[in-house]
């Protein structure tokens, strides 16, 4: 895991400083990449504590959860790309939970990425079951890292 | 479905409406249901961790009770979910640490437990008398699914005290 973590950074480092270019999004997509769930609902993470609820990773009736490819970006256009492609009023975007797609995988939940390759992409084939997708939704949150909206919340520490 | 209007003080009547199922698992709920009110019209003082539990209930479905309220096109949380999650914060030992309540976007209420990275406890209450459940413990994972009647399963209860590694009283 920390050593998922550090790939990350890495990666983050090297490519912040170039253009937000997707098409330079490698396919199919690697496991260090990481991936962002944006929280527009406050029930959906404990700010406090800095945990994402299970909630904000349980798929919809469809078997589907959008999530989106932040790898290149910097912190300010992490936060640009959801606000651009999320973001509806009323809502607010209030924070976002970061995965890799490895944690992805290790819950037994597939990846769709966007053809030709885009930001967006969709957490599908999740296990059959109510409770086995439930379980796969724990995981995912347990190991998410949580950031919250610099401009609701005032600049964090944590990046 | 519909979205629903909900207030502290109009929840049972939302789910008294709605009473008239003849059936056994209507009688069960009509029993689970009394008991509940009559602890609301006594006046009835709630235990510390149900009554937080109960606040944050209420604070989710301030939102929750709309659709489309996570800007993803949920479903609201509708009134028998709302039923059957005030039956289980009711029927919650007093002893257990007050859950986080959250909505998912199927309508569904979670009340969900973390001690520490690696444990966790989710337990998701719907608007069937089914409840399913996961768990976290390190390494070791746990999920199922059981009938909420007129205690919390023990299957539930086993596994929430093995993630919060104490017994669940």
């Amino acid at each position: 895991m920390r050593f998922l973590k550090r790939f990350w950074r890495t990666l983050r480092g090297r490519w912040g400083r170039t253009p937000a270019d997707h098409a330079a999004l490698p396919w199919p997509p690697v496991p260090g990449e990481p991936l962002s769930r944006y929280l527009l609902s406050k029930r959906e993470f404990h700010r406090t504590r800095r945990t994402v609820n299970t909630s904000a990773f349980v798929p919809g009736q469809d078997g589907r959860k959008s999530v989106f490819r932040t790898l290149g970006l910097a912190e300010p256009d992490v936060w640009k790309l959801g606000q651009e492609k999320v973001v509806k009023p009323p809502h607010r975007l209030h924070a976002r939970a970061d995965v890799s797609v490895q944690v992805v995988y290790d819950a037994a939940v597939g990846l769709e990425a966007d053809r030709p390759p885009s930001r967006h992409a969709e957490l599908i084939n999740w296990p059959d079951g109510e409770s086995a997708r439930l379980l796969a939704a724990t995981q995912l949150a347990d190991s998410a890292e949580l950031h919250l909206n610099p401009s609701i919340y005032g600049q964090s520490t944590d990046w | 479905m519909t979205s629903l209007a909900l207030g502290p003080d109009d929840l049972a009547p939302v789910i008294q409406l709605r009473d008239h199922g003849v059936s056994e698992d209507a009688n069960r709920l009509r029993a689970l249901l009394a008991a509940v009110q009559r602890d609301r019209t006594a006046g009835v003082t709630l235990a510390a961790p149900h009554r937080e539990t109960t606040e944050a209930l209420l604070d989710t479905l301030e939102e929750a009770r709309r659709a489309d309220w996570d800007g993803y096109g949920a479903r609201p949380v509708s009134p028998e979910a709302v039923f059957r999650a005030r039956v289980f914060i009711s029927l919650l030992p007093t002893t257990l640490p007050v859950p986080d309540v959250s909505a998912d976007p199927n309508g569904r209420v979670h009340f969900e437990w973390r001690p520490g990275p690696g444990r966790a406890f989710v337990v998701s209450v719907g608007p069937s008398d089914v409840v399913h459940y996961a768990g976290l413990f390190g390494r070791n994972k746990v999920h199922g699914s059981e009938e909420l009647a007129d205690e919390i399963p023990q299957a539930v209860l086993a596994n929430l005290a093995r993630a919060l590694g104490k017994d669940a009283g």
